[in-house]
């Protein structure tokens, strides 16, 4: 097949040579993404902005919805009439891509880059492949924000917790002022993955993580160790109200902006929305990683690079270059509200939420997401397994074990 | 005709078949020529979340269809009887099969969301022990569904009814009429065989309908709660754009269209010697 492929993508590189002769200079380059939001046009028009000012001529092919984006990208790619970038989720989602040697190796640009020094390792794993390198980090995003509004924290007269004990106690507060103690988005599994994410960080640690994603997971979901997570997991339904199934992310968080609900769980992202509403992030909503300084989860984006007769093209490599300078970067961060990929980055233009989310990833306190180690499989099936027991009003502790341990076992 | 049969045989019959080839492959996120024959199916028919979805599919789609027919044969009698401002119920009954279910699927959503939908409201007038919270209950979602495919699809039925409605002799009803025969013996010993082939369209419209129902689920209940409005079409989106996993949603493609042609050939059939008594 892959040579049927190659014929063919030889096939068509030679007709849109032919058919381009004499204007093969100023064929410009097609960069296809999900980024359609105000912030996120704010955000890409920054990276466009730098490579055209450096003599490229970038042609923005935004599709709407990441799953889209990313079919849009696939489906050129093996149709043999690739973009010069695409983006993709940091993680498994290049896999096969590499596997099918689709993907232009970057070694050259990340060694000239000293990504090995500048990007933090988790991310260099993410990215690479067997010690080479297939993607340019983009950005980076927490997912584990816990996020809280002051003025129902006020009306109860209770500060940020420091523990789930403290958080369960502030939810029984909460529930007796008529307020919904915890908000939850149920309109995709993802969200239902994200809070158990988010727990796991918080409960058990970088250590407990590791052990999760490692070969013996399900031996630890068994174990005595994760007990007060599938504990927390198991209670957290009961705090939150009867109108999570089906409810969207964003409408959610309006629940924390209107102070209707006190806590609510969610990517960076969501900060982005609050400033959006005119609310001002860590003093209107307090935030933190976890309850008890959790260490932050983290996922991102990057930019894959198809290879184009074998080698990085010249605009693909000055896109690599551009994106992970320190002054896009930079620039690029502070208008998404989302986090580097890099060091050195000044991070005096953001707000508290995203500072804290920052600070955490440089101290080195960060876990990589899910769906980094784990394939989009697996990832769906745990998040299909959580959000059958959220709905589950009897669902006990030993439940989440037994799912959770079957998960990892089945795929 | 030439090319309306190039466009059928390369574009619909292609399709199935590539279709069929890749759930034969273990491709996952791009098409990979690997084949290990079967072993999708059998891992689809072990695949729990595939499971639930046929059977959640199968009492939706008991219920939509019967609840349509009735429903949409009613309001074609009630059309028959010549009734003042026709054309206006016509346009009023068919208005929401002309919409987008993702976008009224959403309203629907809020509508039936407990915390600020109608449970709500009415909550909010005083009747504080008022519940109407199927939506979020999984032993009930499905009937939420079932409510608003019904919603939409009733009119179209009885826009096809009231077609055969009035393609029915008046001779007939002056005869019934000299014999004295009751109104509704007609309608259901006499009326209702004479349109058993528009039946049977409606039939096979609204059948199809509930194995592609996926816009509804996704705008309406995401297939929540937990996994109580999961359906097959979803399944099949989710496992080929989200899971990285082709093949599988292939083979549950697969499987969707043998039950459509489960349902549709047996139909298409009796339709077809329904024709023939009536035209000989």
């Amino acid at each position: 097949m892959n040579r049927i492929q190659r014929a063919l993508s030889g096939v068509a590189a030679v007709a849109i040579c032919a058919a381009m002769s004499g204007t093969a200079n100023a064929q410009p380059t097609e960069v296809i993404h999900w980024w359609t939001s105000k912030a996120e046009s704010a955000g890409i028009k920054v990276i466009a902005d730098a490579f055209n000012q450096g003599g490229g001529e970038w042609k923005d092919e935004a599709v709407a919805g990441s799953s889209a984006a990313k079919t849009a990208a696939i489906n050129r790619i093996v149709g043999g009439n690739a973009p010069d970038v695409a983006q993709f989720s940091m993680g498994a989602d290049i896999n096969n891509l590499v596997e099918s040697g689709l993907l232009a190796n970057l070694d050259a640009v990340a060694a000239a880059g000293n990504w090995s020094k500048i990007v933090p390792a988790s991310v260099m794993s993410a990215i690479s492949r067997d010690g080479h390198v297939y993607a340019v980090p983009v950005q980076l995003q927490a997912t584990n924000f816990l996020f809280a509004s002051k003025a129902a924290l006020d009306k109860v007269g209770a500060t940020m917790p420091k523990t789930w004990d403290e958080f369960f106690a502030t939810g029984d507060k909460l529930r007796a002022a008529g307020i919904v103690p915890y908000a939850q988005a149920g309109d995709r599994d993802v969200w239902f993955m994200n809070t158990f994410g988010a727990v796991l960080a918080s409960v058990g640690g970088a250590e407990g993580w590791k052990q999760f994603t490692g070969p013996k997971g399900a031996e630890y979901v068994r174990s005595d160790a994760f007990k007060p997570v599938a504990e927390i997991l198991a209670k957290l339904p009961k705090y939150a109200d009867s109108g999570v199934s089906g409810r969207q992310w964003n409408v959610t968080n309006q629940m924390i902006l209107k102070g209707e609900a006190g806590f609510f769980i969610m990517g960076g992202w969501a900060i982005g929305e609050i400033v959006a509403s005119g609310k001002k992030p860590g003093e209107d909503v307090l935030c933190s990683i976890g309850p008890n300084n959790a260490p932050a989860v983290v996922n991102g984006d990057v930019w894959a690079m198809p290879a184009k007769g074998g080698n990085l093209t010249e605009a693909q490599k000055k896109i690599a270059e551009l994106t992970t300078s320190v002054e896009v970067q930079t620039k690029f961060t502070t208008a998404m509200g989302s986090l580097p990929i890099r060091s050195g980055v000044d991070a005096s233009g953001y707000n508290a939420c995203a500072a804290a989310g920052a600070s955490a990833i440089e101290k080195g306190n960060s876990v990589s997401a899910l769906m980094i180690p784990f394939s989009p499989e697996k990832v769906g099936a745990i998040g299909a397994e959580m959000k059958v027991l959220w709905a589950k009003a009897d669902a006990k502790p030993e439940d989440y074990v037994k799912a959770l341990a079957g998960v990892l076992e089945k795929y | 005709m030439l090319p309306a049969w190039i466009i059928v045989i390369g574009v619909f019959i292609g399709a199935m078949i590539w279709t069929f080839v890749i759930s034969m492959t273990n491709s996952r996120l791009i098409p990979i020529y690997k084949f290990n024959f079967f072993d999708q199916y059998v891992r689809l028919m072990g695949n729990d979340g595939w499971l639930v979805s046929v059977g959640n599919l199968v009492v939706f789609g008991v219920l939509f269809i019967a609840i349509c027919l009735v429903l949409g044969f009613l309001m074609a009698i009630m059309m028959d009887q010549k009734i003042r401002g026709e054309s206006l119920f016509r346009t009023i009954f068919l208005y929401p099969y002309a919409m987008s279910f993702v976008v009224t699927g959403l309203v629907w959503q809020w509508v039936l969301n407990p915390t600020f939908g109608i449970q709500a409201t009415v909550r909010g007038w005083g009747f504080d022990t008022f519940v109407f919270d199927w939506i979020v209950r999984p032993d009930r979602a499905i009937f939420v569904l079932v409510l608003a495919a019904v919603w939409q699809g009733s009119g179209l039925v009885m826009a096809i009814l009231l077609a055969g409605l009035r393609g029915v002799d008046e001779d007939l009803w002056k005869a019934t009429k000299v014999d004295g025969i009751a109104k509704w013996r007609v309608y259901t010993s006499i009326v209702l065989p004479i349109i058993a082939p528009m039946a049977a369209t409606a039939t096979v419209l609204l059948s199809v309908a509930v194995v592609k129902a996926y816009d509804l689920v996704v705008a309406l209940t995401g297939g929540g709660p937990g996994n109580a409005t999961e359906v097959p079409a979803k399944f099949v989106m989710e496992n080929l754009f989200e899971r990285q996993n082709v093949a599988l949603a292939n083979a549950g493609a697969i499987m969707m269209l043998a039950a459509v042609v489960i349902v549709a050939t047996p139909i298409y059939y009796a339709r077809r010697s329904m024709a023939q008594k009536a035209a000989g």
